[in-house]
């Protein structure tokens, strides 16, 4: 599913029907007075159009994936810039002024065997069942990510993910964002199976603009 | 001629700032059917010094009994995130034993001096992982031309489910379990026997 939102609609043309209503014969000139002659008038009307200041997101890619084959750290996606971006989700912004960045949001939680106090993304699978994700987002300006991938050992802070640019930030023109995660087996919670059970596991990602 | 001139001008106020925007993608892990052996001790030892059955994980001259502690057994760590059936010990063995029955298969320790046989019964436990003690059920090899299947605590399959488990691998033997071809009792040595665990869903 792909989708698109746009901050401000970007293009007005105002109409223009009552100028030409005043070049019919026998209606009311501009002026309000009655002509019973052969219509020689002219009304002459300026139109402006303005493009107005836009930021746009939209997605490219709705959702990216990958796969847990075993007991080591795995990626869905590559957290080296300059790396491949298949698999990754991935955001577009097409903007025509400066914005400070994205702010990248989903759903999170501490308590981690072996994690206390740190905070992961929380993948969930249809059965309920808890992996504990950590974000990363490759941009323009590099790879921005939740907490450390080295170690995976979770975010002394929780989401958002802020990305943002130096400077005047991401300004005129395209930019590409593309979302991926590390995570591991073991990265579970308390109650549940020590290690991942065999599934699917997805976390919800929400994109807003930074003004 | 009339003439009018409307400027239509409201379009010059702008916003210039942008309004919030906000959409969602999604991202999935798919994890697959996971199992895992790791090494925890890599080596086990026991020291034979009187002419009784000597149980490794109970080194000593005092008696043919298993430690309840882990003792000098080698340990492996099988970590899954689905059931398994059992772990495969896979051993060198040969027959021609004195003092075994006959045509029983026992496992083969190479004295690494004297190039010498000791004859050796294989066995595994799991171990508690909570008290870190052995389980009671003695996984020992039957004396046949098979390797070891070590099932899980109760001894049945598909106990080896979603978590950590623990297994101490060890011999028992004696220094009269030597083959027909070689001296009757085994010469001062140290003997080995390499034991390789394999994973069966």
């Amino acid at each position: 599913m792909n989708g698109h939102v746009m901050t401000t609609g970007w293009l007005r043309i105002l109409p223009l029907v009552f100028v030409v209503a005043c070049l019919l014969p026998g209606l009311a000139s501009a002026d309000g007075s009655k002509d019973d002659g052969a219509q020689d008038d002219a009304a002459e009307v300026d139109v402006e159009v303005r493009v107005q200041l836009v930021s746009e997101l939209k997605v490219i890619r709705d959702s990216g994936g990958g796969v847990v084959v075993s007991a080591e750290k795995s990626f869905v996606g590559d957290p080296s810039p300059g790396g491949p971006v298949d698999n990754m989700g991935h955001i577009r912004l097409i903007t025509d002024l400066c914005i400070g960045g994205l702010a990248f949001d989903f759903p999170n939680g501490s308590g981690f065997r072996g994690q206390a106090g740190a905070i992961y993304g929380t993948a969930t699978s249809a059965t309920g069942d808890v992996l504990g994700v950590q974000p990363f987002v490759r941009h323009p300006g590099g790879v921005t990510t939740f907490g450390s991938l080295s170690g995976l050992n979770g975010s002394a802070s929780a989401p958002p993910l802020v990305v943002s640019r130096g400077g005047n930030g991401f300004c005129h023109g395209l930019h590409d964002f593309f979302v991926g995660l590390g995570t591991r087996w073991d990265l579970t919670l308390p109650g549940q199976p020590r290690f991942a059970a065999p599934g699917n596991y997805s976390i919800p990602v929400t994109v807003i603009i930074i003004p | 001629m009339r003439f009018a001139q409307i400027t239509i001008s409201s379009l010059a106020i702008l916003a210039a700032t942008p309004a919030l925007a906000e959409l969602l993608t999604r991202i999935d892990v798919v994890v697959e059917e996971i199992a895992i052996l790791q090494i925890r001790e890599a080596d086990g030892s026991m020291r034979i010094d009187d002419a009784s059955l000597t149980f490794m994980g109970n080194p000593s001259s005092e008696g043919s009994v298993v430690d309840t502690a882990l003792g000098d057994l080698a340990a492996i760590g099988l970590l899954t995130n689905v059931c398994l059936d059992f772990v495969v010990l896979q051993f060198p063995r040969a027959t021609g034993f004195r003092n075994a029955p006959p045509g029983s298969h026992l496992g083969t320790a190479i004295g690494q001096s004297t190039g010498n046989t000791l004859g050796v019964w294989p066995e595994a436990y799991t171990i508690n992982t909570v008290t870190g003690l052995l389980d009671g059920t003695d996984h020992a090899h039957d004396g046949t031309d098979r390797d070891l299947l070590v099932r899980g605590p109760d001894g049945t399959e598909d106990q080896f489910c979603n978590g950590t488990h623990e297994i101490a691998l060890g011999v028992r033997t004696g220094w009269d379990l030597t083959l027909q071809s070689e001296q009757p009792l085994a010469p001062p040595d140290t003997y080995i026997i390499p034991l390789r665990g394999t994973l069966v869903p």
